[in-house]
């Protein structure tokens, strides 16, 4: 039983099958950022809306400038909408204070980037106990080691990073944004830097957090064999949603990317 | 968070040390000059000495007193400006981290608190540090003050046990204030900013920026406009805060100033090497990093400003004091002797006209005020009223200096009657040689820069001294005269304006020593900040450097787009520096004019172009060594790794 949003022309059915709709992770509605203005005017989003359930696996795909980023940044609370509002859970992004985005990070929401993220001076172990840290609780050696292991680096936790491969380095990124079990992972290109063998092993470990834990990811990526791990893909042009797909293969993902001009 | 701020600590050392650095040598001086200003303040004249002795000993050491103060107060702004600025320097380096902090749901006040954190560990060591480093810089103080004149030979500064409270105190307090505002920024760093590859700094001319600049700006030109008493000690009192008030202004303003500078050294590269991409690298980096530029700037404003200014505004009053004294004296022959020379001189033919004064020390409490009843050193002449204005100009505001043919008078400069608070036919209280003299005032003369501020009738001063002999003759026979009075063994002679030179060099050499001494440990502090920040913007780009490296320049083409935009910082800072010295020797100048009645101003070039030099040396210097380090690694290893 799909749930169809179908706000503004824009129709997006994004989520898998047999999940109830009132479980819903996260859902923008009317969401409109712009940056500049006049001559220099960039709409990021425009009125766009979006549902996407618990358990469930987005990848979020168009031409550069079409919004993505802006969407995850959104959808984390990251930046503020002009209009709409942004539900992460019962919580509305749009209107929380400083102080509870600051909680809502701490909490429910992990961040995985392309750009790697990880304190230089610190190890791997010390990188991933980092947000428990944060959060003031006891770094839990038992925990730090499990997610290490689940990430394929068990016997990696007291390399630095500059010691470790760009795979090595995002597995680390993703240790430490799993380790509070956030309901919500938001990934920018997390396999951007990465070759396609370790690629592979990245998004497997994605698929086993959706399959496992029942975390939900969004994912910005350009790349097609990257969206084809996900559940579902939604096309984005020009700040609006125009396009998604179910189940996607790479094939067609690729054809319906072309045919968006990306 | 604690263990947090430990590893950074730990993991940043080499970042830090900069930071130590600045902590310790501002909190060696302050506990230095402290120390010393509490030793002459508590000194006393030796047993022994005599009533006159003990007067100028005293007094000396309240001149001490004032001077370390002065020193106190220099070294305690210019560590909290120094230390703000590395301080506020080494978080806005660490954005990037920051904002990952943040990201990771790190709150604004555990930001903050963090930062505090971190300057409050670096204070304890660097304090530590400053503690040991004062116990020499109390030394170089203590010889100073007995090389100035303004201690005796057995002062000594003792170590006082709870001036380690008030090092730790500065120490930290400032290493926490520095910290604080920078933190407060940092906690409102977006985490979004995480995510991006390039730092997206934040606005350099912020609020707080623009408040000082021109609260600084609106203080400076108040006070040049009032500035119009400059006499002794109060005189370098207000030159201090004049330049110090500029110095402030013109940093906070540095980021206005920046890109015009950029631009024009930019067009002039260009100019020179109309095919290379150097010009444009080097204006556009400028242009973007301009709190690097401002912030690396900061410290040869400071240097330049307050050693050419507060040097320089010395100079114009030394320079005032000698064409005051050129133009009051109307003599041909200045002739110094033990032994009284009137019966020679009445009946010598060549001799036209001669006045004799003597200088004595005049003890005048010139504070009512306090209350102290304490005396002040004065320098008194005891003259012949009938004489003096033959061979001196004196302009006799009140009263007539007639009035000291009579026994128990006196006549005051205008600025002492001032402070007296008195005036013609009014009694003044006088020591003289261990004697106190209730005098009647007989007439107020106008003041000028170099006294003196007391004229006695010369019965009062019947004490064995040297007596002065100012002497008018006839051109024809003068060398014959000279040659007469060089025969006498008990006296020197010397041309008028030779005499008036000597005695001006020497007040000269005075002033700029006392200078000196004022503000060289403080313009080393500042010369070593230079460094400082110059090795903190350099390493701060290792990654730029090596993305240049991968586009294609070698290590020698980085390193000479770092030293034309230091050659960019360079001129920034003098540019900056050189009006907030010019300001300064201005304000001088203006008060100095006043007293005097004609235009005096002196610029001191040599000076002006050793201290610039001297900064370029070891502002290039430090680039050059910390751009060799930083670009040592392999290009793609520093751009691979993500710090």
């Amino acid at each position: 039983m799909a749930s169809t949003e179908a706000i503004g022309g824009q129709r997006s059915t994004v989520h898998p099958p047999g999940v109830p709709t009132q479980d819903v992770a996260l859902r923008l509605e009317h969401v409109s950022r712009h940056y500049g203005s006049g001559d220099t005017l960039v709409v990021a989003l425009d009125d766009l809306s979006l549902t996407l359930h618990r358990g469930s696996w987005t990848a979020v795909m168009g031409p550069s400038g079409s919004g993505k980023s802006t969407l995850l940044h959104c959808a984390g609370g990251l930046e503020r909408p002009d209009a709409g509002q942004v539900w992460l859970g019962d919580r509305n992004l749009a209107t929380a204070t400083d102080r509870e985005l600051t909680a809502l990070r701490r909490r429910d929401v992990g961040f995985i980037f392309q750009n790697l993220n990880l304190v230089a001076s610190l190890t791997a172990a010390q990188n991933v106990a980092l947000p428990l840290r944060v959060a003031g609780q006891p770094p839990a050696r038992q925990a730090v080691r499990q997610v290490l292991a689940d990430v394929g680096l068990a016997d990696r936790g007291r390399h630095r990073p500059r010691e470790l491969s760009g795979g090595q380095q995002q597995r680390v990124a993703i240790a430490r944004a799993i380790i509070t079990r956030p309901a919500v992972l938001l990934a920018d290109e997390p396999t951007g830097a990465l070759d396609s063998i370790t690629a592979r092993e990245v998004l497997a470990l994605l698929r086993s957090r959706v399959a496992e834990s029942g975390q939900t990811i969004v994912m910005v990526t350009h790349d097609p064999v990257a969206a084809a791990a996900a559940d579902h893909v939604v096309f984005l042009s020009d700040g609006r949603l125009v396009d998604d797909l179910q189940r996607p293969t790479a094939s067609v993902v690729a054809a319906r990317l072309a045919q968006l001009g990306g | 968070m604690l263990a947090l701020s430990i590893t950074a600590l730990r993991e940043r050392l080499a970042v830090f040390a900069g930071a130590i650095l600045t902590i310790t040598i501002g909190v060696a001086l302050v506990q230095a000059s402290l120390l010393a200003l509490v030793a002459a303040a508590t000194a006393g004249p030796p047993a022994g000495a005599t009533g006159s002795e003990r007067l100028v000993i005293s007094d000396a050491y309240v001149s001490a007193v004032s001077l370390m103060g002065l020193v106190v107060g220099l070294a305690s702004f210019v560590t909290i400006f120094i230390v703000g600025s590395t301080f506020g320097f080494a978080v806005a380096q660490r954005r990037g981290e920051l904002a990952l902090l943040r990201l990771l749901g790190l709150s604004q006040g555990q930001i903050q608190r963090l930062l505090v954190g971190e300057a409050i560990a670096l204070g304890i060591l660097g304090t530590l540090g400053g503690v040991l480093l004062g116990l020499p810089v109390a030394g170089y103080f203590r010889r100073t003050l007995i090389d100035l004149g303004f201690a005796h030979p057995d002062f000594e500064i003792a170590w006082r046990s709870w001036v380690l409270a008030v090092s730790l105190g500065a120490g930290i307090g400032v290493a926490a204030l520095g910290s604080l505002g920078a933190g407060r920024r940092a906690g409102r760093v977006p985490a979004l900013e995480a995510l991006r590859r390039t730092d997206g700094a934040d606005r350099v001319m912020n609020l707080s920026r623009w408040v000082i600049g021109l609260l600084a700006t609106g203080g400076a030109v108040a006070m040049l406009a009032v500035n119009t008493q400059l006499r002794g000690e109060s005189a370098v009192a207000i030159s201090i805060s004049l330049c110090l008030v500029i110095v402030i202004a013109l940093t906070a303003l540095a980021p206005l100033v920046v890109p015009a500078v950029a631009g024009v050294v930019g067009l002039l590269l260009r100019a020179l090497h109309p095919t290379g991409a150097g010009g444009a690298l080097v204006g556009a980096n400028v242009r973007d990093g301009v709190r690097r530029t401002s912030t690396t700037a900061a410290p040869i404003v400071v240097v330049v400003g307050l050693v050419v200014g507060l040097i320089g505004g010395m100079d114009v009053v030394s320079a005032g004091a000698r064409a005051e004294l050129e133009s009051s004296i109307d003599a041909d022959l200045v002739v110094e002797s033990h032994t009284r020379l009137d019966d020679l001189l009445t009946s010598h033919p060549h001799v036209d006209g001669f006045s004799r004064e003597m200088t004595v020390v005049a003890g005048i409490d010139d504070d009512l005020e306090d209350g102290s009843g304490r005396l002040a050193a004065y320098q008194a002449i005891a003259i012949e009223p009938s004489t003096y204005p033959t061979s001196h100009r004196v302009e006799v505001t009140t009263g007539a200096l007639d009035g000291l043919r009579g026994p128990d008078t006196i006549v005051l400069s205008a600025y002492l009657a001032d402070r007296l608070d008195a005036t013609v036919g009014d009694t003044a209280m006088v020591r003289l040689d261990d004697i106190d003299h209730e005098l009647t005032i007989v007439a107020v003369v106008g003041s000028t820069l170099a006294g003196p501020d007391i004229l006695l009738p010369a019965a009062l001063a019947d004490e064995p001294g040297e007596h002065r002999y100012f002497l008018r003759t006839a051109s024809s026979g003068r060398s014959e005269l000279f040659d007469l009075l060089s025969s006498l063994d008990v006296a020197t002679v010397a041309a008028v304006d030779e005499w008036t030179a000597a005695a001006s060099d020497a007040a000269e050499r005075q002033n700029r020593n006392i200078m000196v001494a004022i503000v060289s440990l403080t313009a080393i502090y500042a010369a070593i900040a230079i460094a400082n920040a110059a090795a903190m913007a350099t390493f701060e780009r290792r990654q730029e450097f090596a993305l240049l490296r991968l586009t294609g320049l070698s290590r020698l083409q980085v390193l000479r787009v770092v030293l034309n935009e230091g050659l960019i910082v360079l001129v920034v800072g003098t540019l900056l520096g050189g009006l907030a010295a010019f300001g300064t020797i201005a304000g001088a100048s203006t008060a100095v004019s006043g007293i005097v009645g004609r235009e005096i101003m002196v610029v001191p070039w040599p000076l002006a172009a050793a201290v610039v030099s001297l900064c370029a040396a070891i502002l290039l210097l430090t680039t050059s060594i910390s751009t060799v380090a930083a670009t040592r690694e392999r290009p793609i290893s520093v751009v691979g790794a993500r710090s």
